[in-house]
């Protein structure tokens, strides 16, 4: 009985530490435009990773139960361009730009 | 026959038609004069009364309107005077509470905090009630619980204001290792960040240094350095300031020549890590808190301004 009590009171601790996730969130453009909709977005950290995509204004926002020096990647026009990003235990806002450096895309903070 | 003999005998001359014609049309230009100056005398006098109408109309419209105006002023001042009593009112009573002598709980504080901070956050800077609280909760078994409220009431309100001051101006973020003094840029490294920002047609350079960290205030200073070009010249300017989580944009800020602002705002320190995250925003001082006035030669240059700007399409 105690150890099923143990089992249940875990589950529920489960969504109570995704509560407690950091957030990385902002826009994302290129040439002064918002990215389309739908291009994945893809956070990288020691403790796992999290994943998201961009809505029709650019704007994307991943949550993961991660925090510290995270990598954050991008892809798009078959391109995988990433950046380091710090988590903290309140969101951190990256506006992202994409460039277009000699045929590489780059992803660099705006 | 006589030379002067009875003329009764002579013949009437004779009359042509031209003679009859001006005998009937004599008596009808008459008549036709009379009727153009009574049909002339009537439009005369209808066009008058109409345009007097017309202006009797306007006249009443403008008197409305000026009325609507005056009312409307009226009612505006007068709903202006009795915020700013309630607004005094509710001022003087919560600060009060914190500079009258005797027992507050830290929970009333807190509360009496939150009220100014949510009521007076573009008009005062909070900042020293903020430490003050800090200080005084430090031995206080609920510390915890405290400084987080603190810190939400605070990053509330920064986020407000940002949203605000974002709308109107421009602004970049950088991440700061804090142990270095650096800011790491991707894979880079650099000893300083420097962006070109345009607000109001005016580029201005603002460079950012690290002076000092203090992991224990969570606390950084920074060197600021702005270049403004400015017809084919250089103005540059630099300041040194620290900042922490409670230091408010729109009251804490630089002032800039051309009515604008120069803001940093602390938005995550991790102490632990080594590294913090801030916002550079340059904003029209029209953001900027009720705190400061504006210079008067400021408001004549913007006055002036907008004078030339309303001219111009007249030309």
């Amino acid at each position: 009985m105690k150890r099923k009590f143990l089992i249940i009171a875990a589950l529920c601790l489960v969504p109570g530490a995704a509560a407690l996730a950091s957030e990385v969130f902002g826009t994302v453009s290129e040439n002064g435009k918002p990215l389309p909709a739908g291009v994945a977005v893809k956070l990288e950290c020691e403790g796992g990773s999290a994943s998201g995509v961009t809505d029709q204004f650019g704007s994307y926002s991943v949550k993961t139960p991660a925090t510290g020096d995270c990598r954050l990647s991008l892809t798009h026009k078959g391109s995988s361009p990433s950046l380091k990003v710090t988590l903290y235990e309140k969101p951190s806002r990256y506006d992202l730009v994409v460039k277009d450096e000699a045929g590489k895309l780059t992803l660099a903070r705006k | 026959m006589t030379a002067g003999g009875d003329d009764s005998n002579n013949p009437r001359p004779r009359r042509d038609g031209w003679d009859k014609a001006g005998i009937v049309l004599q008596p009808i230009g008459g008549l036709l004069t009379a009727l153009a100056v009574a049909v002339l005398g009537f439009w005369t006098s209808s066009y008058l009364r109409a345009r007097e109408g017309r202006e009797a109309v306007l006249r009443e419209r403008m008197q409305t309107s000026d009325t609507n105006a005056r009312l409307y002023s009226e009612l505006t001042s007068k709903r202006e005077e009795s915020e700013s009593a309630l607004r005094k009112d509710m001022f003087t009573s919560i600060i009060s509470s914190f500079l009258r002598a005797g027992p507050a709980t830290p929970e009333q504080k807190m509360l009496n905090l939150e009220l100014l901070v949510y009521n007076f956050h573009e008009s005062l800077n909070l900042k020293p009630l903020f430490l003050h609280i800090e200080r005084e909760v430090k031995k206080d078994p609920n510390r915890p619980d405290y400084v987080k409220r603190l810190n939400q009431v605070a990053d509330a309100v920064i986020k407000k204001q940002m949203l605000v001051i974002e709308d109107g101006g421009e602004t970049f973020d950088a991440t700061i290792d804090t142990r270095n003094l650096t800011f790491p840029e991707g894979e880079s490294i650099a000893p300083f960040v420097a962006k070109e920002l345009v607000v109001d047609g005016i580029r201005r350079n603002v460079k950012l240094e690290v002076l000092k960290a203090d992991p224990e205030t969570a606390e950084l200073q920074l060197r600021m350095t702005i270049r403004t070009v400015e017809s084919n010249r250089v103005d540059t300017s630099s300041t040194e300031f620290w900042i922490g989580h409670f230091d408010f944009p729109m009251i804490d800020n630089t002032r800039l020549p051309h009515d604008q602002r120069l803001a940093v705002v602390l938005n995550n320190y991790d102490a632990k890590r080594g590294v913090a995250d801030i916002t550079a925003a340059l904003f029209p001082g029209k953001y900027a808190g009720l705190r400061e006035k504006p210079y008067y030669d400021e408001v004549l240059a913007k006055l002036l301004a907008a004078n030339r700007t309303a001219a111009a399409p007249a030309r």
